[in-house]
């Protein structure tokens, strides 16, 4: 059986895959998606905490983060779509009035 | 697994009451915004400033002598929560009122944006009122998640989608840092509460997990404070959203963040201060130096506000710093006081910048000052008392609130990070001062779109109750109120 170790040392491999995605893709929805991948790291490090301890807080945290990525990601893909709608790109290099 | 159901008591509902109404209040104006037709926003808006000022009093009754736990220890109520309440609702009504031109301006009917505003001053309430993770982030997210939207949707121009955009992506970056911390703790310590994490963090504390968990969240925290080097988003957030966006992003989400980062590193991460506070000094010196040294070559006057909220973010960071080196009270009360005098000089130059504002121009840069002393000798009497309490002169509440910070950061010997401090200040003097200079020794510069502010009684009041205030809490008041602070802070110092 896989330690608890284990499971946080996939877990950060998980968040630096997110990170990562965050850091250097492109395309808004990929950026988003990066950042539910982080989020599901985060949910992966609570179970496998839960698993250890015998202690059900790590479990109720994991339905709250869920549904508030879930708030997250409707209110992200709605500015997309507004963006999208308005001038066609999604891409973050569109990004660029506001600078210095 | 161990689990019983928290008891509700009657209790529990008189101290969230704040909350409770702001919630029915969100709720009623998402309702109102469905079954009204155009026209009656006026009614929207006055309901929702019966609305803060409700939650207001009932923040102010709230029974607070002895800190309390409810629903097992998810609901925090106390001297510090009631300072925290108190201070957001006041500062949210404020603003609300100096808000209201734009939002009625709009074509179409917008009860939402009301909905949304009570929503976010909610989640904030939640936040400075938690003492259990769960709460926390719930709080947290309830009032970014709404920030996020308030910032796009209020005037959707391509600049304020895109501002609003990248607030988004490192917001929800941000969170996922801090709920990863967050993660890390809970798995190394096996409980959410931050009163057992501080007991049971100093047993495991060359755990390598405990201390990334640890890094992980203040660099969450960094973001949302704007920290350099996690600043990114500021500026471009700040020039994007409508000014009363921006002056609720930079007064009560401060409040909030300071608030809540002084429960996690004064409290639940204290024992473990050698492992954090050598990041967290970092974060403070990029901060006063990054944040005074880029205002500098800034012409919007808004961007030229977002660097400087950068600046003073590291001023409170120090203030921070002072809290994990020495613990007592005095550090709490002094970052307070300087949160208090921050929030009050904000919101009086703000208010002037909203004043200033029509539908041409909605991004004061320092052209559009130069000469105005001669049009509007009071506005701009105002607007450089502000800046030189931003700047922290004497006899102003930015002079003696930087005093409280670097006394107490000497106290606790980080002597390095005051004589920054100090050097970032007379930075930022030149850039503070230019504006008062264009103000009133400039000749007028010919601009596409000028401005002409109609007199309002309600700005008026604000700025004037603004620079009596901050004259005041620089002269006379420092000492009362600190006396006050100190007390307000004995809860939840460690000695």
């Amino acid at each position: 059986m896989p330690t608890s170790e284990s499971y946080l040392i996939l877990a950060t491999i998980m968040f630096g895959c997110g990170v990562f995605g965050v850091l250097f893709r492109k395309n808004l929805i990929l950026v988003m998606m990066s950042i539910e991948l982080m989020l599901n790291a985060v949910n992966l490090v609570f179970v496998s905490a839960t698993q250890t301890l015998g202690n059900v807080d790590g479990q109720v945290m994991v339905f709250f983060v869920i549904t508030v990525a879930a708030c997250e990601a409707a209110v992200g893909l709605a500015m997309v779509i507004a963006l999208y709608r308005k001038y066609g790109t999604i891409d973050t290099d569109f990004l660029r009035v506001l600078r210095g | 697994m161990n689990f019983s159901f928290p008891t509700v008591t009657l209790d529990f509902y008189i101290s969230a009451l704040p909350v409770l109404i702001l919630c029915l209040g969100a709720i009623s104006a998402m309702l109102q915004s469905v079954f009204k037709k155009v026209g009656s926003e006026t009614a929207v808006f006055g309901l929702q400033i019966v609305i803060l000022i409700g939650a207001l009093l009932a923040a102010l009754l709230a029974p607070n002598s002895v800190e309390t736990a409810y629903l097992s220890g998810n609901y925090l109520t106390g001297l510090i929560t009631q300072f925290g309440q108190v201070t957001l609702l006041v500062i949210a009504i404020i603003i609300s009122i100096l808000f209201k031109d734009t939002w009625l301006k709009a074509k179409f009917f917008r009860g939402e944006i009301s909905s949304l505003y009570q929503m976010v001053i909610s989640g904030m309430l939640v936040m400075v009122s938690s003492e259990d993770l769960i709460t926390l982030f719930v709080g947290l997210e309830l009032s970014s998640i709404g920030l996020y939207a308030l910032l796009g949707y209020t005037d959707p121009t391509r600049k304020s989608q895109e501002g609003a955009i990248k607030y988004f992506v490192l917001g929800s970056f941000a969170t996922a840092l801090l709920m990863f911390g967050f993660g890390l703790l809970y798995s190394a310590t096996g409980t959410m509460r931050l009163s057992e994490i501080v007991e049971l963090v100093p047993k495991m504390a060359d755990h390598n997990w405990v201390q990334l968990g640890a890094l992980f969240a203040m660099v969450g925290l960094g973001f949302k404070l704007a920290l350099a080097p996690f600043h990114l988003w500021a500026p471009d957030a700040y020039e994007a959203a409508p000014t009363g966006i921006t002056a609720l992003m930079a007064t009560s989400v401060k409040v909030m963040i300071i608030l809540v980062a002084m429960r996690i590193f004064g409290g639940g991460l204290s024992s473990i201060y050698e492992v954090w506070m050598p990041a967290l000094m970092f974060l403070a010196v990029i901060s006063m130096i990054a944040g005074n040294v880029m205002a500098l070559v800034q012409n919007s006057l808004k961007r030229m506000l977002a660097y400087s909220s950068i600046a003073h973010s590291g001023y409170m960071a120090v203030a921070i710093c002072a809290i994990g080196n020495l613990g007592g009270e005095f550090p709490y009360a002094a970052v307070l006081y300087y949160l208090i005098g921050y929030a009050i000089i904000s919101i009086g130059s703000f208010g002037i910048l909203m004043w200033l504002e029509n539908d041409q121009n909605d991004n004061i840069t320092l052209d559009n000052l130069s000469g105005m002393a001669s049009k509007h000798p009071k506005a701009c009497f105002a607007l450089a008392v502000f800046m030189f309490a931003f700047a922290g002169m004497p006899p102003t509440v930015g002079f003696i609130s930087k005093f409280f910070v670097f006394n107490a950061a000497l106290k606790a010997n980080l002597v390095s990070l005051v004589v920054i401090g100090i050097i970032g200040s007379s930075i930022s003097l030149y850039y503070y001062l230019r504006v008062i200079v264009r103000m009133f020794m400039s000749e007028p510069v010919k601009v596409a779109a000028p401005l002409a502010p109609k007199n309002s009684v309600i700005v008026s009041l604000v700025v004037g109750v603004a620079v009596i205030l901050v004259v005041l809490l620089g002269t006379v008041l420092p000492g009362p109120v600190m006396d006050h602070l100190i007390s307000t802070s004995l809860e939840i110092a460690r000695n």
